[in-house]
């Protein structure tokens, strides 16, 4: 019995604090998005648009069937780029977003002529992706 | 802009070439429209069931002849498989004692030591294991099979000098590769490397993105222009309706313009959800020409794709959500729910029928069906 009373009065007095603490936050402002960014951005890890974030489970129906890499005309003609699929595209920075520069680094060849995303079966919209990867990789430098 | 031909080909996939093919051998004008590579080009370099003469003999025009494996294929997920014919590289990829299983530094997804010792223990042999480095052009994120692939054409050296060290070094009789050979299907990679090595070269089957797909896919739109077949590079849709005969089709083609084909008889292959011939969203439907799509299951007639109802759980199993499809009168005609004939001079062909599952479905078989469609549809605009 005593243990229950406690905890009810632990929560209490742990509430109390949270509110007597909520002006004090109010006073600090903006600067809590700062400390986040601080954390985060040393690691790679850029927070998303909320535009890309509504774009995500468009990205994350790819198959892995390749069939986007096949109908690339950049493809075929730049090998010596090592343009790196575009589905990897898809399932690289899909898992994981603090690769996107890996991924970039052979954007050069795509010319968004949009052949992968018509054929892909899935509807992935991978020139959305692409953009996404993009300013991922150019934010991270 | 108007073009008139006998027969139409919406399909550039096994069903769609070979009845563009046949129909093209019987005397008729022929197009045919693809919108882009479907499961077709996922090809692995097996061939399942037969091969019509003639698509055989274009093939083989096209630099790519299929011929009877010595026994069945290794694939790269770490099993055999049986197939009726093969691809020329995947041909040459024998599992006999002394054969040499190579990995390439950089290129996932062909573990060789994890796939030698697979194979060797299903076709009881020994074989040998080397990783091959394909030179300073390896990307730091790796390679895609296709990058490498268009990469060896112009740089094979390295990849040949590194094959040649390794087997000198192990002694091998054979080689076998990733299917990372070249894309085009002038097997000069292939040559350059057996040269080097001293051996005979073959490819394991391909995985998707698969470059054997590709140049089976490249093969049969070649074999199918050297025929004389017009390929137009573009997406059919909004048919012209002359009672239930279809009178012309309406092409987005790749470069925007917009084409409008006339034919007298029309071959519909433009196979399933892969290539986007049959789409599954709010309704099941056939883009191109309108064909009712419904599939039939435990005495329930379905025409939107409801997963739970329409797939079993066992994985093996087949799926009938996975073999919607349009029906046909007996004859290759689309028919709808009551069994009338939809349109009098169109037929279906491949993996477009219901029933038929795209991944069960073996090439020769959709290229038989596609041949005889073709036939068909030649000898209905001979008629019209």
């Amino acid at each position: 019995m005593r243990g229950r009373a406690f905890a009810w009065l632990n929560l209490a007095y742990r509430f109390a604090l949270h509110v007597l603490a909520l002006p004090v936050r109010a006073l600090r402002g903006g600067r809590d998005a700062e400390r986040f960014l601080g954390a985060v951005l040393p690691e790679g890890h850029v927070p998303l648009e909320p535009a890309e974030r509504e774009a995500y489970p468009a990205f994350m129906v790819c198959i892995g069937c390749g069939l986007c890499s096949l109908a690339c005309p950049a493809l075929r003609e730049a090998p010596a780029s090592a343009w790196a699929e575009a589905w990897t595209f898809v399932v690289g920075p899909s898992r994981s977003i603090d690769r996107a520069a890996l991924a970039n680094a052979s954007a050069g060849a795509c010319t968004r002529c949009g052949e992968c995303a018509a054929v892909c079966p899935t509807g992935v919209p991978i020139p959305t992706l692409a953009a996404m990867v993009h300013r991922l990789a150019a934010e991270r430098a | 802009m108007t073009r008139s031909f006998d027969v139409l080909v919406i399909g550039g996939g096994a069903a769609g070439v070979a009845a563009a093919l046949a129909a093209a051998a019987r005397g008729r004008r022929v197009a045919l429209v693809r919108a882009g590579p479907g499961a077709t080009a996922l090809a692995a370099g097996g061939w399942r069931g037969p091969m019509p003469a003639g698509l055989g003999r274009a093939l083989e025009a096209a630099g790519l002849p299929h011929e009877p494996p010595a026994g069945p294929l290794p694939h790269p997920h770490g099993d055999l498989r049986r197939h009726d014919l093969a691809a020329p590289a995947q041909a040459a990829a024998v599992l006999e004692d002394g054969a040499l299983v190579c990995g390439i530094l950089g290129l996932p997804g062909f573990t060789a030591p994890a796939l030698a010792r697979l194979w060797g223990d299903a076709a009881r042999v020994r074989l040998a294991v080397a990783t091959l480095d394909a030179g300073p052009l390896t990307p730091p994120a790796g390679w895609s099979p296709i990058a490498l692939a268009a990469t060896l054409e112009r740089e094979p050296g390295p990849l040949a000098d590194a094959l040649a060290r390794a087997v000198r070094e192990t002694g091998a009789t054979r080689a076998i590769l990733p299917p990372v050979l070249g894309l085009e299907q002038g097997e000069a990679v292939r040559g350059t490397l057996a040269a080097a090595a001293g051996v005979p070269v073959g490819e394991m089957l391909g995985v998707p993105p698969s470059v054997p797909g590709w140049r089976l896919d490249r093969a049969l739109l070649a074999a199918a222009e050297a025929h004389g077949v017009e390929v137009v590079a573009g997406r059919a849709g909004a048919p012209e309706v002359a009672g239930r005969r279809i009178v012309a089709v309406r092409v987005r083609a790749d470069d925007g313009a917009e084409l409008r084909l006339a034919a007298r008889a029309v071959v519909l292959a433009t196979g399933k959800f892969v290539g986007g011939g049959i789409v599954a969203d709010a309704r099941l439907r056939e883009p191109a020409l309108g064909c009712p799509v419904w599939v039939e299951h435990l005495g329930s007639a379905f025409d939107a794709p409801e997963p739970l109802a329409l797939t079993r759980p066992e994985r093996e199993a087949p799926q009938p959500l996975l073999g919607a499809g349009v029906r046909d009168d007996g004859s290759g005609r689309p028919v709808d729910r009551r069994g009338d004939v939809v349109y009098t001079n169109v037929r279906v062909a491949g993996s477009i029928r219901a029933g038929v599952e795209t991944a069960r479905l073996g090439l020769g078989e959709a290229a038989v069906d596609g041949w005889a469609m073709g036939g068909a549809a030649a000898d209905m605009a001979a008629q019209a």
